[in-house]
């Protein structure tokens, strides 16, 4: 009898579990190991994303993590390419820190031990290589060893706006150029029928039809990366940012942002939009900062076309493809993580390098959306141009 | 200088492990190759150095018939066009357009500049895109003088190859080692400056540690790796 019973308590269990795990509902949360970072949280139930054929071989989550983040290290330059450590006479160094795979740094479901951009070691990795730094520049003796990437002075992928050079090159500018180089052009709404078809469901594969850099961006983004896994579209009320409750509802697709273009100044309508579902300290201190006071200058037609900044401007930048085409990057990330991305794309069209890198480098300014200066000073640029 | 050597008596005698490598059965392969060409080498004047390895060995006559490559023919073939595409790259691209026409610059920020790649960049870069292929050997470009101080020699091998090149020009240097619990085939040759760009770019760079290199100098070396 209590074997019988053992039975068919063992038989429903692993019924249960397996029509958990195949489902895709909330339930099959069971499985996961650990809370998933913010990079991940959103897919974390397809979990055939990251885990291709096997559970424990960091090759098979390395072609993973390339899949969907390669192109973008390769479009940065990387500064710490795979190659660089699959090089036998780097051997000795992967005994220290192992490079060459992704999950070395960012260990998934790991929450006791994973910081911000899902970095899951201490902040001190950088040394294990570049211990005899200040041997080299002495302007580094004594900085403290955990302070690299965490100063706003490196970056471990992207330094496309921090190398030394480009320090020394644009060094010298001031906090606002007197010309900001931001460009005028302004992408039209979509002037063709097909754009009336906005919330029929079928607008992504519309859409791509004649926006596919568009398209591609937004859906390897926080606002479209389910639907490029075949899941439900994003809604607010599953996100880990602060929203309005009133928006929860929402789904993240074309429709979401873009209907609301009919009948507001496109301009605005760049700000309005991500206020209707966004509520975090940063967006609801906008409207006080001198970012917008320059859009309202703007749309009263009192400064230049170009002058107001959006949230758009630095989120979702204007940016020119190899044939000189304008095009939109809807993937935020791109733009936002380490926030020094952003220095060429956004700050850069306006603001001088070294108030840019001193702004970012502020967590307090980031929170009051740029409302006043930075306190304080990254040295950064000082070293580069000390050694002129 | 060449670097066109033959296999030397010494090289026949250097694979003595034999691995899970294309190179696994080079063993009697270089010896074949030894005997071969070993006309060639009396006639050629270059000599290499070598690491761990023991004097000529005689090959034994009842040697099973030969297959693939030598390590250090192989090491010697790539390097022959790696050295053959820098050199052009420095003397007809660079060199031409930078230093004697004034068309366009050399840059290591390139892409920023709209200018030429410098010369030693095309070379990394190829090496890590070759690397990628996962083929059995991997490349580098490294000094005692470098720019960029991670391109200075690590392993002793590195170390030994890299003066023993800038001491006897025209030779190469060929050895063993293990790194990461695998065994490489490892041949060093020199680098020299064969362009003014080359000379002129690494005097006057502010992070050179020498500022006196001369054209036909030896200004650091190719390190080829052949997995054994």
């Amino acid at each position: 009898m209590i074997w019988a019973l053992w039975l068919t308590l063992t038989l429903a269990t692993g019924a249960a579990l397996g029509e958990r795990m195949t489902s895709r509902s909330r339930s099959k949360e069971v499985f996961l190991p650990g809370k998933t970072t913010s990079g991940h949280y959103q897919i974390e139930l397809e979990c055939g994303a990251c885990h291709k054929q096997d559970f424990t071989e960091v090759e098979d989550f390395q072609a993973a993590c390339v899949e969907c983040h390669g192109e973008e290290l390769e479009r940065v330059e990387d500064s710490h390419p795979q190659a660089k450590f699959t090089d036998p006479r780097n051997a000795a160094r992967i005994e220290k820190l192992d490079a060459r795979f992704c999950v070395t740094c960012h260990a998934e479901h790991q929450p006791g031990r994973t910081g911000t951009m899902g970095l899951s070691l201490p902040g001190d990795y950088c040394y294990h290589c570049h211990e005899g730094i200040a041997e080299e520049r002495p302007t580094h003796e004594g900085l403290p060893f955990d302070s690299c990437a965490s100063a706003g002075c490196h970056n471990f992928h992207d330094n496309k706006a921090l190398y030394e050079d480009y320090l020394v090159r644009h060094g010298r500018e001031t906090m606002l150029m007197a010309e900001p180089l931001r460009a005028a052009d302004t992408i039209n709404a979509c002037p063709f029928p097909e754009r009336q078809k906005l919330g029929e469901g079928v607008e992504l594969k519309l859409c791509e039809s004649c926006h596919e850099a568009e398209t591609r961006s937004f859906l390897g983004g926080r606002h479209g990366m389910r639907l490029s896994q075949g899941l439900s579209p994003m809604k607010p009320e599953r996100a880990r940012l602060p929203m309005k409750e009133t928006a929860g509802h929402r789904e993240l697709t074309c429709s979401a942002c873009h209907e609301h273009e009919e009948g507001s100044s496109p301009v605005l309508s760049e700000v309005e939009v991500c206020e209707g579902c966004h509520s975090d300290d940063h967006t609801r201190a906008y409207r006080n900062s001198k970012h917008f006071a320059f859009l309202e200058l703007e749309l009263a037609g009192k400064v230049a076309r170009g002058s107001g900044v959006t949230c758009a401007t630095c989120h979702m930048p204007r940016l020119k493809n190899e044939e000189g085409e304008l095009w939109v990057n809807h993937n935020q990330n791109d733009n936002l993580r380490p926030n020094e991305k952003m220095i060429r794309t956004a700050c850069g069209t306006c603001h001088g390098l070294p108030f840019s890198i001193d702004s970012l480098a502020d967590p307090r300014l980031i929170a009051n959306n740029f409302s006043d200066l930075p306190v304080n000073h990254v040295k950064s640029v000082d070293f580069a141009l000390s050694r002129e | 200088m060449t670097n066109q050597s033959p296999p030397t008596p010494r090289e026949k005698t250097t694979e003595k492990q034999p691995g899970e490598s294309i190179m696994n059965t080079t063993r009697t392969t270089s010896v074949l190759f030894a005997a071969l060409l070993s006309a060639a080498a009396l006639a050629c004047e270059k000599t290499e150095a070598s690491e761990k390895v023991p004097e000529a060995a005689a090959a034994p006559s009842d040697a099973p018939a030969p297959a693939g490559i030598s390590p250090q023919k192989f090491a010697d073939g790539l390097h022959e066009v790696m050295k053959a595409d820098r050199t052009i790259y420095t003397k007809k691209v660079v060199n031409r357009l930078q230093n004697e026409e004034n068309v366009i610059k050399a840059s290591e920020h390139w892409e920023d500049d709209k200018a030429l790649p410098l010369p030693a960049q095309m070379f990394r870069m190829g090496a890590e895109m070759a690397s990628k292929a996962d083929a059995g050997f991997t490349y580098s470009l490294l000094s005692n003088w470098p720019i960029n101080s991670q391109n200075k020699p690590a392993t002793e091998i590195e170390k030994k190859g890299l003066d023993f090149v800038g001491a006897n020009k025209g030779k190469n240097f060929y050895g063993e080692e293990e790194l990461g619990g695998k065994k490489y085939f490892t041949a060093v040759y020199a680098d020299i400056g064969v362009a003014e760009a080359c000379v002129k770019c690494h005097n006057e760079h502010k992070d050179s540690p020498k500022k006196d290199f001369k054209l036909g100098d030896v200004m650091g070396g190719v390190v080829v790796r052949i997995t054994l």
